[in-house]
């Protein structure tokens, strides 16, 4: 055989085996075909290819592995078991750019599955790897290490304490500074994910000079790179104060306000998820958010919205109102009652409807003219349909009582009263006698409208125990009126009457008259 | 002698007996005689006491007497001070209440809860809501504008480039190459106005592709648009014919090329020494599939449920494949024996 002969059955062996790995790559980008390939074997072909002395056979060959290990776990776990990740690793540091992408590709994809998994590929030494990838020039390089430790740092603190300690945080926040998007992205998120944990990791994160990098991209255009600035915003803020304030120094507010207004929902539910985690804590953040003009954006959001995305604003609002009343005064003059009362009517979900119950419970408790705000806007019935329907789950019951019970014991409007008299439970009847007690011995119209209402007579014909103080309140409220007038509305009086007329007996001086 | 003695002891018992008697007998009216003194001593210490107390009796109850009207009168005085006050209290009391209760419900609101400083607030706070209100929905507004815009751009430019494809403003000629414009043409395109409608030409139909060959465009009719200048047209339908050697090529032909340079290259060189992964003792040995034992040798490539394993004891001997050899039958030699002189 010539020469010519024998390097042409090498070049068809080549040619073999790239046509395969491109093949089974493009296959693998299809979900029917991974059972296929699964069955037949397919990692096992493919470990050997890793090593193959052609470079776009190993880069076809990770980038395959890559796309069936995203697939699911048990394929994952497959390559896992294959022993290829300590390959990949040591090829992260040596190969070309084009290898290491499809490496980092392949971490992701495995460690994206679960913690366990997540954590092989810490313990096979990855994140060395991929932090050093950081460094590189190429942005695709950068990004796909970003991604694999965000993936990583995503399970549990343990995991995000792994890539904190492996020195990833400094070049995240190098990488938000680069000028690519898709790598912005990537670090924001790769950084919320760090964040979410706990707050030392948090402050790790501010440390390294974040927070102002963060700020300066929540204007900009591109809505998937200020999802997850938001995000990360959030992450940091929710674990304390300081950190909170921290955020807040960087002067997101009022810009972060504009967000509330962006064409994707998502965008709008980080930004009032945002604003929520920096409200909860103190009353002098609520003070800023409420100078910036906050409250009434938030309250023309949840009013804009539907569903799931609502959810942070109207807890948002609970929050701020729970804090003093002046801040629950405020939430009230920027109209926030009436359109919690809307969602109240309208949502379906209960999860939705508890938060709605909650934050309007929070805003009644504070002063009579606070109860007198809820009262107004027929929210009482409402919240007492809540309690007492049987399709309600146990949380929005638990939630509608209390609210109702913190409104009820400041409300002194009679009339938003007169409904709850006629359909309220015994637990909630009582508060609402107890209230009629306070109000009716110094005021006579109110006790003329109780009489001509039915009111007075409903009460003569609640059953109470007695000693109880159901009993007590009913009592004083007997005692505002005249014994007969008393004697008239209470039940049985009638037949009473009747009974005395027939065991009379006229005089004799009628009869003989 | 004895008798005297008795005598004498009898006169001495009753000598003794009569001084025992005399004893008694002054004891006797010595008793009597304390008595009554005591009687007498006590009669008279009564009398003395009984003034003694007189005395102190009366002083006592002058003294009580008179702290019982310095207390009383004392208390009278209390008592009618009280009076006055009370009296003097509700008649001042209809006109200070109200100033003081003016007073305290100023201090409350000016330092507890300061209800005008809440009043203003609130009235702040409702100014600064129209305010974010009315800046959200221009900035709305604004995002909604940029996002027409940048559809509108898109497609503006999309229409531009595919405009040879579907443009229903055709006119007869031949697409004109840009880069031959004139710098006149292109001052003339600049300056050209936009959202102008150019006036509709009613062109006449284009010939039957047979004629087309020997087509020339008219002198009279003007060609509108993106088309070549005529002169060039007709410039390169007169052009003499050049044949060279080349011939046609495929679309991919560089790419070809780059990669059969590459194979050379790579058939040229000197191979790098291969790396292998450490493997860990856990690791399974690399099973060729297609080299297995099983019932059906080679193994079948499909599924796993016709694909077994076969166990060790039940693995068949190694039977060649390859044709017989007439000189191992000459010699008694067979492949399988060998392969046992081998194990």
């Amino acid at each position: 055989m010539s020469q010519r002969q024998v390097l042409l059955v090498f070049e068809q062996y080549q040619k073999a085996r790239t046509e395969f790995v491109q093949t089974v790559a493009e296959l693998s980008t299809r979900p029917q075909n991974i059972e296929t390939l699964q069955a037949t074997g397919v990692m096992q072909l493919l470990r050997p290819l890793l090593l193959d002395v052609v470079p776009t056979v190993q880069q076809t060959a990770a980038l395959a592995l890559g796309r069936l290990a995203n697939y699911n776990d048990d394929l994952a776990e497959a390559v896992v078991k294959s022993d290829i990740l300590p390959q990949l690793v040591y090829s992260l540091a040596e190969q070309n750019r084009f290898y290491k992408k499809a490496a980092a590709f392949v971490l992701r994809a495995v460690a994206k599955h679960s913690p366990q998994l997540a954590q092989t590929v810490v313990d096979c030494g990855a994140l060395d790897a991929l932090v050093i990838c950081l460094e590189e020039f190429d942005p695709g390089v950068k990004e796909a290490a970003a991604w694999a430790l965000g993936y990583i740092a995503r399970h549990n603190d343990e995991l995000a304490q792994a890539v904190v300690d492996a020195g990833a945080v400094p070049l995240l926040v190098l990488c938000i500074q680069e000028p690519e998007l898709s790598l912005k992205r990537i670090a924001a998120s790769a950084l919320s994910d760090i964040c979410k944990h706990s707050p030392e990791l948090a402050q790790t994160v501010v440390d390294a000079g974040a927070i102002a990098h963060l700020a300066q991209m929540i204007l900009n255009p591109d809505s998937k790179l200020k999802r997850q600035v938001l995000s990360a915003f959030a992450q940091i803020s929710k674990h304390s104060v300081e950190l909170a304030e921290l955020v807040v120094e960087a002067e997101i507010f009022p810009a972060v306000l504009t967000c509330l207004k962006d064409s994707h929902e998502v965008v709008i539910k980080n930004t009032a998820t945002l604003i929520r985690e920096i409200a909860k804590h103190t009353p002098e953040l609520c003070q800023l958010i409420m100078n910036a003009g906050g409250v009434a954006a938030v309250v023309d959001y949840i009013g804009d919205t539907k569903g799931n995305v609502r959810l942070p604003g109207i807890m948002m609002l609970g929050y701020v109102a729970a804090h003093s009343e002046t801040l629950a005064m405020a939430v009230i003059v920027s109209k926030g009652v009436s359109q919690l009362a809307i969602i109240l009517s309208d949502e379906q979900e209960d999860h939705i409807k508890a938060a709605t119950v909650w934050a309007l419970g929070q805003i009644g408790r504070h002063t009579p003219e606070h109860a007198k705000a809820i009262a107004v806007s027929n929210v009482l019935p409402k919240l007492l349909q809540s309690y007492i329907s049987p399709d309600s789950s146990e949380d929005l019951q638990t939630k509608s009582k209390k609210a109702l019970k913190n409104i009820l014991q400041k409300c002194v409007y009679l009339p938003a009263l007169e409904p709850l008299l006629q359909e309220a439970p015994p637990n909630i009847l009582k508060h609402v006698v107890a209230q009629y007690s306070k109000v009716l011995p110094n005021d006579p119209s109110a006790r003329r409208m109780f009489v001509t209402s039915g009111g007075l007579k409903k009460i003569q014909e609640i059953r109470s125990e007695p000693g109880s103080a159901l009993q007590e309140h009913i009592h004083e409220i007997n005692k505002c009126f005249p014994e007969e007038i008393v004697r008239y509305y209470s039940p049985g009086y009638s037949e009473a009457l009747l009974q005395r007329v027939e065991g009379f007996k006229p005089s004799t001086e009628m009869q003989t008259s | 002698m004895s008798l005297y003695l008795s005598y004498g002891k009898l006169l001495i018992d009753q000598l003794d007996l009569a001084i025992t008697q005399k004893y008694e007998e002054a004891e006797r009216f010595r008793r009597t005689e304390h008595l009554a003194a005591c009687k007498l001593q006590k009669w008279w210490k009564k009398i003395l006491l009984k003034l003694k107390d007189r005395k102190r009796t009366r002083a006592s109850t002058m003294v009580l007497g008179f702290m019982r009207k310095v207390v009383s009168t004392k208390k009278v005085e209390l008592i009618e001070n009280h009076k006055k006050t009370m009296k003097l209290r509700k008649q001042y009391g209809k006109h200070v209440t109200p100033l003081q209760a003016l007073w305290r419900g100023y201090y409350s609101r000016k330092t507890i809860m300061d209800f005008y400083k809440r009043k203003a607030l609130l009235e702040a706070v409702v100014k600064k809501n129209e305010e974010t209100r009315s800046h959200l929905h221009k900035m709305h507004n604004l995002q909604l504008r940029m996002e027409r815009w940048r559809r509108h751009s898109y497609m503006a430019n999309a229409r531009k480039s595919i405009h040879f494809l579907i443009s229903t403003r055709a006119r007869e000629g031949i697409p004109e190459n840009v880069i031959e414009k004139t710098a006149e043409e292109a001052a003339a395109l600049k300056r050209k106005k936009r959202h102008t409608v150019e006036p509709l030409v009613i062109v006449q139909p284009l010939p039957s592709p047979r004629r087309y060959k020997n087509y020339v465009p008219p002198d009279d009719i003007e060609c509108f648009g993106p088309f070549r200048r005529k002169e060039s047209v007709i410039e390169q339908k007169n052009r003499p014919l050049e044949p060279t050697l080349r011939v046609s090529t495929s679309y991919n032909i560089t790419e070809r090329e780059r990669k059969k340079d590459k194979q050379e290259s790579w058939i040229k060189c000197i191979q790098k020494p291969m790396k292998f992964a450490t493997a860990s003792s856990k690791c399974t040995n690399y099973d060729r599939t297609l080299w297995g034992h099983t019932e059906y040798n080679p193994r079948d490539f499909c599924n796993k449920t016709i694909r077994y394993e076969s166990q060790c004891k039940n693995k068949l001997p190694f039977i060649s494949q390859v044709p017989v050899i007439p000189l191992f039958d000459r010699l008694g030699k067979s492949y399988a024996e060998r392969s046992k002189l081998i194990k």
